[in-house]
């Protein structure tokens, strides 16, 4: 049926399921205990990244390792204005005198990162586009080493290798999944929009897309400064769910973990997007179970710290080779927007 | 229909282009003008630049000298993707169809394109479609469609733009005939439903004389004829460009060793029944050849015909569909390409293929692969310099910097310190000057006359047949036509064999 | 003085870097590749050149130069084989999977921890010369460096199996139709970038006297900017590269005032980045190849 359907209805159809998923997802982990709810949180952050960054990489095709700066920047914007004006004179002194005496409800600083994630974007943005094939992938990835080493040795404004605390508790299961639901439908509406349909015509046969009057840069242009824009409000979610923003944590690890769901999942399709990220959630729970140790009965099995990683490389590695395309295979969930 | 021909508003123009890469001209002075409203057909050999004018016309390629104008505005220095916004579409050799959309969204991409809605695209998208006849395919995927139905939607996306000016890249390779004959009254219909103008590059000849208005030919990247198709398929410069000049004089036609052919005796390679297959296109069909130990047999057929493709098989570089092809007595099936140059056989690819970032020598050296001892080596090595004196004094020097004519022996030299049973040659004339050419082709006899094996496969049907003791034509993936060298040469069959049509009296027949 | 001892940081950090940059170069060259797992490689080394350091030496050479071999043979076999002919973003990504598997497997078996590294803490001892006083490690380091830069050099140039891997990395078929066993070359390229990585290993686990599963990140993300400098896909421009990162870098740390110096690494990256735009063969384009069409 749903070739019958225009590429807008199917897109919202689509965007309806996933979130129902999400909602299904959010009312049976609310009756769960707490550390189930962190874990359903940490999850749709998550999404909100995964989807995000597959609004530029699912349609252009270009996988980028530099999205988790623009979760980096919308992380430190929380805390640059949410953080009471006290603490922020003594983690931050380096800030301009008006942004400290600035204290924003959290709600405010989470948009404040996305827009700031998306202007840094379109910065470097306009360079990278130029880009083609591999020499993409490798710009976003010294995007990625370059706000590192930002974040992590700037310390009168980012606190450096230490972390910023004193952020107030906002995030939550219902606000995160309200988040990543909104992701999803602004993803959905994206693809199926003019933009987004020339941007995946670029992706398919870039020469060919050329020569019927699209311009690359452009659209990708876009697609990154729109993605840039929910991986940053993802950020300001994470850091107003640990409460603390570190350094460390937007670097290789978690890009490794969000790239992980995309090409697991099938970074051709927005499905892929998030089911890779509710399987690499669930297995990596399933190992961090694991990693406790457990008795098999005739022997026990040691608990090993880095068996949660271990596994989840193993999986992708083995996706790559036997799946290439991804547990869903690029398709949409019912087929649901016809391009795969 | 009739325009005036200085109308520069309603036609696409080029003039005095030229294109340069590194030293080699691609194209160089071409003028060229497409009225809306006619037929343009643009030949030339394999090599004469034909594509790069078009990715010129199209945006593709900046000319390094000469200007493009659209409907009288300079296109200098627009994006590829301004000229179809402005009435240009093109396709592509290759269709170069989104592969993982439907046939629907590649038209409707093309609308998008031009800045279209989604929805607008849509409908024009399913009207061109239904135009086409393709109508119920619109919901296939691109890349699970018969290759006749790809070339189709590679054109109803370049008519999604409304163009003005249409650029055919070789519409009609692949095609089974009648494929050909219903495209020919397809393009015909397109030009008076759009009133475009149509550029239309193609290897089928027969295809080129009734469908153009006026044909326009390219040779080593200049225009050498211009005119109606009778008078292009009179020309004889023209037939001299693809078949080369019949030499009378200075050349000296080989003494032939044997000249009845060794039937009786097993030939070194024999080929039964093969059959080639790039995914839904065909490139043999039941192609059978022989080639007996120590002689010099020559493949002859246009661009498109499948020698590349046969050599390949031989090669072990493309995998066969059916047929055999068997080799010094024994069948060559699942052997590597390494394996089957250890047995003997050496190939020349086409466009040479030298490794520009190696010295001569280490060029050289990477042939030897397969050489049992160090003096054998030494020996073979110092034979094949001796026959290659401009070699030896270019040794420490990067191939690269070579001369086209340099780089041909090196890649000859390359493959016969391999120590060939079987040299295969690919189009060794290829881009040559005449000169190179004749100095390539003395050194293929003295190889003959020295034992060697030799497959050749060649557009320049004059110089091979005066080379080779046997010859094929090849067309369309089918041998067209056999027999002695001298015999074809004269043979009035051959001209029809190889065009499609006889160039003498100008007569298309199908 | 002072500048002399710059000059010699420069050469040893930078020798370090082109050794990197080479064994990813090498290995880029071949399959279009970016190995980043070449970091893990050169971290494996560390671990086992200090687990096995109760040995006599010349043992613990050989036994951990014959481990890391293996284990570059063995990433090839299982991880990178079955994708060859795969686009480049996939096997960058299979790679990314293969470095944090293996820094996780050593997470696993020895914790994530660091350990002290002991190996022949005679490096550590300083000699004078010429009113330097330097340590022994610089003048070893220097010493293998140029062996190993020489060595990769006329295995290039001279042998028959090298003068195969260049042919290879331009033009696979060509190399094919020239009866060039790609399987054996692209082995032989693992083996000579795990040589590379092995040196690395020593000297660099030797100059932080520590070895920790994430060791072989900065190495190789240096010897990456360096490669891309040097223009991906060119070994004597990653080699050149590796120099030019090690200049740049002491010269940043010469220059910079002390609050910007952490910053290296982001101006080592901004580098990248304008390089990739601007000039995006790399520093030097290899002439030969602009000759051809």
């Amino acid at each position: 049926m749903a070739r019958y359907l225009s590429p807008k209805a199917a897109s919202l159809v689509l965007a309806v399921l996933l979130i129902v998923a999400v909602a299904v997802v959010t009312l049976v982990c609310s009756q769960l205990s707490g550390g189930s709810q962190r874990v359903a949180t940490d999850a749709m952050i998550k999404l909100t990244i995964v989807v995000g960054m597959y609004m530029f990489a699912g349609n252009s095709g270009v996988l980028s390792f530099g999205h988790i700066s623009f979760l980096g920047l919308g992380a430190y914007s929380a805390a640059w204005l949410t953080i009471s004006p006290s603490i922020k004179a003594s983690l931050m002194p380096g800030l301009p005198a008006w942004l400290i005496a600035l204290e924003l409800h959290p709600a405010a600083g989470t948009v404040a990162g996305g827009l700031l994630a998306s202007a840094v974007a379109l910065l470097f943005g306009l360079p990278l586009t130029r880009l083609a094939g591999i020499a993409a992938s490798i710009g976003t990835f010294a995007l990625l080493v370059i706000f590192y080493a930002t974040f992590s040795n700037w310390t009168p404004v980012t606190g450096g290798q230490g972390s910023l605390y004193g952020l107030p508790t906002f995030t939550n299961l219902p606000i995160a999944a309200g988040v990543a639901s909104l992701t999803i439908l602004a993803a959905a509406l994206y693809q199926a929009s003019a933009a987004g349909f020339r941007l995946r015509g670029s992706r398919e046969d870039p020469i060919a897309a050329r020569a019927v009057g699209i311009d690359i840069r452009r659209e990708r242009l876009i697609a990154f400064v729109i993605s840039a824009f929910f991986v940053g409000m993802a950020g300001a979610l994470y850091a107003h769910f640990l409460t603390v923003v570190v350094a460390g944590e937007f670097y290789l690890k978690l890009t490794f973990i969000t790239v992980a769901m995309l090409v697991i999942g099938g970074m051709r399709s927005l499905t892929g997007a998030v089911v890779g990220t509710a399987f690499v959630t669930l297995f990596s729970e399933l190992l961090r179970q694991t990693e406790r140790g457990f008795d098999l009965g005739f022997v026990v099995v040691g608990g090993r710290l880095g068996l949660q990683e271990v596994g989840l490389s193993a999986a992708m590695l083995l996706a790559l080779i036997f799946r290439p395309r991804g547990i869903t295979g690029g398709r949409e969930l019912g087929g649901l927007g016809t391009s795969r | 229909m009739e325009r005036n021909a200085g109308d520069t508003r309603n036609s696409l123009t080029a003039r005095g282009v030229g294109v340069h890469f590194e030293g080699l001209r691609a194209l160089e002075g071409i003028d060229l003008d497409l009225a809306r409203g006619e037929i343009l057909g643009l030949i030339g050999p394999n090599g004469a630049g034909k594509t790069t004018l078009v990715n010129v016309l199209s945006g593709f390629q900046e000319p390094s000298v000469g200007t493009v104008e659209l409907d009288g505005q300079p296109t200098t220095g627009w994006a590829p993707h301004q000229f179809p916004r402005r009435g240009l579409g093109r396709t592509f050799q290759a269709a170069r169809l989104f592969p993982d959309m439907t046939v629907l969204e590649n038209v409707e991409m093309a609308g998008v394109g031009i800045g279209l809605s989604r929805s607008q695209a849509r409908d024009g998208a399913a009207e061109i479609l239904d135009y086409l006849g393709i109508a119920a395919r619109q919901h296939v995927t691109a890349s699970a469609l018969a290759y006749g139905e790809q070339r189709l939607v590679g054109i109803g996306r370049a008519l999604a733009i409304t163009p003005r000016y249409l650029l055919l890249d070789e519409p009609a390779a692949g095609l089974s005939p009648q494929e050909a004959a219903d495209l020919l009254t397809r393009i015909t219909a397109i030009r008076d439903r759009y009133d475009c103008g149509i550029l239309v590059i193609e290897h089928n000849m027969q295809l080129i004389m009734k469908l153009c208005d006026r044909v326009q030919v390219l040779a080593r990247g200049k225009t050498i004829s211009k005119g109606s198709p009778t008078q292009v398929q009179t020309d004889q410069t023209v037939r001299e460009a693809y078949l080369g000049a019949t030499h009378q004089t200075g050349t000296r036609v080989r003494e032939r060793v044997q000249a009845t052919v060794i039937q009786d005796t097993a030939p070194l390679l024999k080929i039964e029944d093969l059959v080639v297959d790039y995914g839904s296109v065909r490139a043999l069909s039941n192609v059978s050849i022989a080639v007996g130990d120590g002689e010099f047999v020559a493949v002859i057929g246009p661009n498109g015909a499948g020698k590349s493709t046969l050599l390949s098989a031989i090669a072990g570089l493309t995998r066969a569909g059916s047929g055999t092809i068997s080799y010094n007595g024994g069948p060559l099936a699942s052997e590597r390409t390494a394996a089957r140059v250890e047995m003997g056989i050496a190939l020349v690819p086409e466009g040479r293929r030298i490794l520009s970032n190696l010295t001569v020598e280490e060029n050289l050296r990477i042939g030897q692969t397969t050489r049992r001892s160090e003096l054998d080596a030494a020996r073979r090595f110092e034979d094949v310099l001796e026959r290659f004196p401009v070699l030896r004094s270019r040794l420490k020097g990067y191939a690269g910097k070579l001369s086209g004519g340099e780089q041909q022996q090196l890649a000859i030299a390359r493959a016969l310190l391999a120590e060939p049973k079987l040299l295969l040659l690919d189009e060794p004339s290829l881009g040559l000057a005449p000169l190179m050419i004749d100095s390539v082709y003395e050194t293929l006899s003295a190889l003959s006359e020295g034992g060697l094996t030799i497959l050749l496969m060649e557009q320049n049907a004059n110089r091979a047949l005066m080379a080779a003791d046997r010859a094929y034509v090849l067309r369309h993936g089918t041998v067209e036509l056999d027999g002695q060298a001298d015999a074809l040469r004269v043979d009035p069959a051959f001209d029809r064999a190889y065009f499609g049509f006889d160039t003498r009296e100008g007569v298309v027949t199908n | 003085m002072i500048a002399l001892q710059y000059i010699l940081d420069a050469i040893n950090i930078g020798g370090l870097y082109a050794m990197m940059a080479l064994g990813i170069g090498l290995i880029f060259g071949i399959m279009r590749l970016i190995n980043f797992a070449h970091g893990e490689v050169v971290m494996a080394g560390g671990y086992a050149i200090g687990l096995l350091a109760t040995l006599p030496g010349p043992l613990v050479i050989v036994l951990s130069l014959a481990f890391i071999i293996a284990l570059a043979l063995l990433i090839e076999q299982t991880a990178f084989r079955p994708l060859r002919g795969q686009d480049p973003a996939s096997l960058l990504v299979a790679s990314f999977a293969v470095s944090y598997f293996l820094q996780n497997l050593t997470v696993m078996i020895f914790g994530a921890r660091p350990l002290p590294f002991t190996f022949a803490p005679v490096l550590a001892e300083t000699i004078e010369v010429a009113g330097l006083r330097l340590p022994l490690l610089q003048f070893v380091s220097l010493g293998l460096m140029i062996i190993a830069l020489a060595g990769v050099a006329a295995l290039l140039k001279r042998t028959a199996l090298g003068i195969q891997l260049r042919a290879a990395a331009e033009d696979v078929v060509t190399a094919r139709l020239s009866g060039v066993k790609v399987n054996r070359v692209i082995a032989f390229a693992f083996v000579m970038s795990a040589v590379l990585a092995w040196i690395v290993s020593l000297i660099y686990s030797a100059q932080i006297g520590q070895l920790s599963p994430a060791m072989g990140v900065r190495p190789l993300i240096i010897g990456f900017v360096a490669t891309i400098l040097g223009g991906l896909g060119s070994l004597p421009g990653a080699a050149l590269g590796g120099f030019v990162v090690g200049a740049i870098s002491v010269l940043l740390d010469a220059v910079l005032p002390a609050d910007l110096r952490p910053f290296r690494e982001a101006f080592l990256f901004g580098l990248v980045f304008v390089i990739l735009v601007v000039r995006p063969d790399g520093l030097l384009r290899v002439r030969a190849m602009q000759e051809r069409v």
